[in-house]
């Protein structure tokens, strides 16, 4: 298995962002952070897979293998505190070893927010109908969240006729058709994580041991698999008899946040964002936000009444001379008159 | 009045046969409305004490536990035994959750809450709108000064209990001195409190130190022990990150066990699933802290090892009671080095603010005071300005809080009464220090007793102890050969593919092949 596997990642990211960003962006990106510049990012540096692939990454864990990959000098600092760059040492490895990253098994903007309720799902399934089966009702939940449980007993009210056996059959087939798709070991690594009756899954630190991974890796081989299993179901959900029906529905709202969605609404009215400022009683810059937001995710929303067309000449020219999307760096080489803002949506629709 | 004939039905609901000692006359008090103190050895069913009538009650009862792991325990076992009008709150509810959850109090029949969040005015203001039919006191011991895990926060359950008006108290706790019991009358006013005592001596436990010259030498004993004896067995630690090298250093000399480490800086799922292979028997040895073992009723556990000594006898009598709840023969080893009394010293000192600590807090909450004299609302930045560990601060604000110093966020001055106040917490905290120097010395005292080691550690609970049924201990003599537990056989590790694996799980029979 890959036994660097978030160092492999932060170098990966480290090779997108360049020294546009400073190394906490790739922290804010892995750990999924709700906000404008961290979704921006994932947009502007084509890591879209890799937002929120990590939620549970903390933040010393995080400094620690920054540290190891400076002191194993595959990243070097720049002039700027927090920024650097990768070393030749950094670009070889990522040569050899970014197939082992498994980076085409994440899609991290679409399933962030639901691969954990899909796994919890999955494991209190597994255990609830086996120990059904047996006719044991006593047995400690793996998973108690009320969100996990409600969902499971709706699923078992609905299913009403059917019985366990019956039930934990097309199971099988559905996810031996499922595990197929994956390496042997990855087959192995995910079924270990199962719970049933009067046999209990593995623990991380179990996992760890017998496939070898560190701790801090885990998490995201668990991921990755969940990912593709996401993606794999939601792509042909015919196949699968089951599996769909425990992939939460996806909040399909169009923008991150609902403010936005307000503001959204307000300018489709045909107000001004000076209006809506005073209407809404927002400063000014959060409407800026807003619309910044709402022009990444609606490519069809028209900037040109916020920037005319000599401006966006002007701003995309000086990404490229500058070659960085940072915004002080592209601020610098624009006529004065030019707004961050300004930047900012221009930059939404580079990529 | 509820009659006793429906006692023994909502027994069956337990599915339990029959009480245990002590059981049935204290919820047979309880459920005729009166005050109870309830000393029962560690193991011998407290929880029932309560939950039961919690199930016959017409309202709510309410439990105290400082233990917020044990109380989600006890909720997902009670939940698992079909009794789901339960719930143990806990501040980490979002705002949604919590207000639905305040809206319904009264339709739980059991709530657990740790004491802070019985701080908590929303919490209160709902509370006094429900009725309340028994307000329970897990732990008692933590409400006394004497007891040896003193809880600030229980010293003011007395008036909330009051705003409540006055529900009947049930007040249970395993391991209590006198001095404790009479402490804890007193606090909680209620002088005609029935109290029901029963002795805490466990006949099939035989107690033995091995007094070793260093580490390499205890790790020399338990691999000896565990290959000889293959039982069901805990390994108690000072420390998570020993709990965890020990239990990667056994797992590898010992390829016939399954071991695993426990301690409370584990993520909550991981938890639930190494306590549960351990109830299961899919592991056999838990290299652990003092965070496992409370709520967990494992029948067959044969051997409890500390590699590091408790800090005082009352923990050391609650972790050995684990064993042997089945009644069978079962061994207690105790390893002890010279080096060992510093490790519960350096924890000593650590858990409380130390002087310079004391005046460095003043000094920064009078700047405080100086600025716009608000503390922050948030409690992480608290600790930030402050530089202090959690544990300290919840000390020195409850001390504060009490001074009138702060009140609601909001930092008062009285140059004099500072002073006062400073002075006086400065002489708890040693207090404190020397209080669980003492429980350490009587912890140092018993492992190098010569006397008979079963008749001294009971001695200041009770006043007699039953002789041992097996081995008495070591200073009686005690043989390890003479001690014969059913042995779990050695198994052939079979490597399956994963389609067979994931077969046996989903209880798939026969050779089918998915198409």
């Amino acid at each position: 298995m890959c036994s660097v596997f978030l160092k492999g990642i932060i170098l990966y990211c480290q090779s997108h962002i360049k020294q546009s960003r400073s190394i906490f962006s790739i922290f804010h990106l892995l750990k999924g952070k709700r906000g404008i510049q961290t979704v921006h990012d994932a947009h502007l540096f084509r890591l879209e897979p890799l937002f929120g692939i990590y939620p549970a990454l903390d933040k010393m864990s995080f400094e620690k293998e920054i540290k190891t990959l400076i002191s194993k000098e595959y990243l070097m600092h720049t002039e700027q505190e927090n920024v650097y760059s990768l070393t030749s040492r950094a670009f070889t490895w990522l040569s050899v070893h970014q197939k082992e990253l498994r980076l085409e098994y994440f899609n991290g903007l679409r399933h962030h927010q639901i691969t954990d309720t899909f796994f919890g799902r999955l494991l209190l399934f597994i255990q609830t109908y086996t120990n059904i089966q047996m006719n044991y009702y006593s047995f400690i939940p793996v998973r108690d969240s009320t969100s996990i449980t409600s969902w499971l007993k709706d699923y078992y009210k609905r299913s009403g006729n059917v019985q366990a056996d019956e039930i934990l059959y097309v199971l099988y087939t559905d996810l031996d058709k499922l595990l197929k798709k994956f390496k042997e070991n990855e087959a192995h690594f995910f079924i270990d994580h199962l719970s049933g009756y009067k046999k209990y899954g593995m623990t991380t630190s179990q996992l760890s041991k017998k496939y070898n991974i560190n701790i801090v890796d885990l998490p995201l081989l668990r991921i990755a698999i969940l990912h593709k299993m996401l993606t794999i179901i939601n792509k042909d959900n015919n196949q699968f008899k089951i599996l769909p029906a425990l992939v939460p529905e996806r909040v399909e709202s169009l923008f991150i946040t609902n403010t936005t969605m307000t503001t959204y609404n307000l300018l489709n009215a045909g107000f001004s964002p000076e209006e809506i400022k005073v209407r809404r009683n927002l400063k000014l810059n959060t409407i800026y936000d807003h619309i910044v937001e709402i022009s990444l995710f609606d490519k069809a929303f028209n900037i040109d009444d916020y920037v005319s067309e000599s401006v966006i000449n002007e701003i995309k020219m000086a990404v490229s001379n500058t070659d960085s999307y940072k915004l002080k760096d592209i601020k610098e080489k624009v006529s004065d008159e030019i707004s961050f803002f300004q930047i900012r949506l221009v930059l939404t629709r580079i990529s | 009045m509820i009659h006793t004939s429906s006692l023994s039905d909502s027994l069956k609901e337990f599915n339990i046969t029959a009480f245990r000692q002590g059981q049935k006359e204290i919820i047979t008090d309880v459920l005729n409305g009166n005050d109870v103190l309830g000393i029962l050895p560690t193991g011998s069913g407290k929880s029932l004490c309560y939950q039961l009538p919690a199930k016959l009650f017409e309202g709510t009862t309410i439990v105290v536990s400082p233990l917020i792991s044990l109380m989600h325990d006890q909720v997902k076992q009670l939940k698992a035994k079909h009794f789901k009008e339960v719930i143990a709150l806990n501040s980490s509810m979002n705002y949604i959750e919590r207000k639905n959850t305040y809206r319904h109090l009264q339709s739980f029949k059991l709530i657990y809450m740790s004491p802070e969040l019985l701080q908590n005015e929303e919490l209160l203001n709902y509370l006094t709108q429900i009725k309340i039919s028994l307000f329970v006191i897990d732990e008692a011991h933590c409400i006394s000064q004497w007891g040896h895990e003193f809880r600030p926060d229980y010293l003011k359950l007395e008036s909330i209990i009051n705003r409540l008006g006055n529900p009947p108290i049930l007040a249970l706790s395993a391991t209590v001195t006198e001095t404790v019991q009479t402490d804890i009358v007193k606090t909680l006013k209620r002088p005609h409190i029935i109290k029901h005592i029963y002795p805490i001596d466990r006949t099939n436990i035989a107690f033995t130190i091995h007094e070793v010259s260093d580490n390499t030498e205890k790790m020399e004993l338990i691999l000896k022990l565990l290959h000889h004896k293959h039982v069901p067995t805990i390994i108690y630690f000072s420390s998570r990150a020993v709990s965890e090298r020990v239990a990667n250093l056994l797992s590898a000399e010992l390829p016939q066990h399954e071991i695993a480490f426990y301690h409370g800086g584990m993520d909550q799922n991981d938890r639930v699933i190494v306590q549960q292979q351990f109830m299961n028997d899919q592991l056999d040895v838990i290299c652990c802290t003092s965070a496992f073992g409370m709520g967990i009723d494992k029948p067959n556990i044969r051997l409890v090892i500390h590699y590091h000594m408790p800090n005082q006898i009352e923990s050391y009598i609650q972790e050995v009671g684990r064993a042997g709840r089945d009644g069978k023969e079962s061994l207690s080893v105790l390893l002890y080095s010279h080096n060992d009394k510093y490790i519960p010293l350096n924890i000593i000192d650590s858990e409380l603010p130390s002087e310079d600590e004391v005046n460095m807090t003043f000094n920064k909450i009078y700047d405080i005071y100086d600025k716009n004299k608000n503390l922050p609302s948030k409690d992480e930045e608290i600790l930030e300005i402050l530089q202090l560990g959690e544990i300290k601060w919840r000390f020195l604000q409850y001390q504060m809080e009490r001074y009138g110093i702060i009140k609601d966020k909001f930092v008062q001055y009285n140059a004099n009464n500072w002073d006062v106040a400073r002075q006086n917490i400065k002489k708890l905290i040693k207090d404190r220090q020397l209080l669980k120097q003492r429980k350490l010395n009587e912890m140092l005292r018993w492992i190098h007793e010569d006397y008979c080691l079963r008749k001294r550690l009971y001695k200041p609970f009770q006043h007699s102890y039953q002789p041992a049924l097996y081995q008495c201990c070591s200073n009686c003599g005690y043989s390890l050969d003479e001690w014969m537990p059913e042995q779990k056989m050695a198994t052939q590790k079979k490597d399956l593919g994963w389609h067979q694996k994931l077969k046996n799980i989903l209880l798939i029979e026969g050779d089918y092949e998915a198409e």
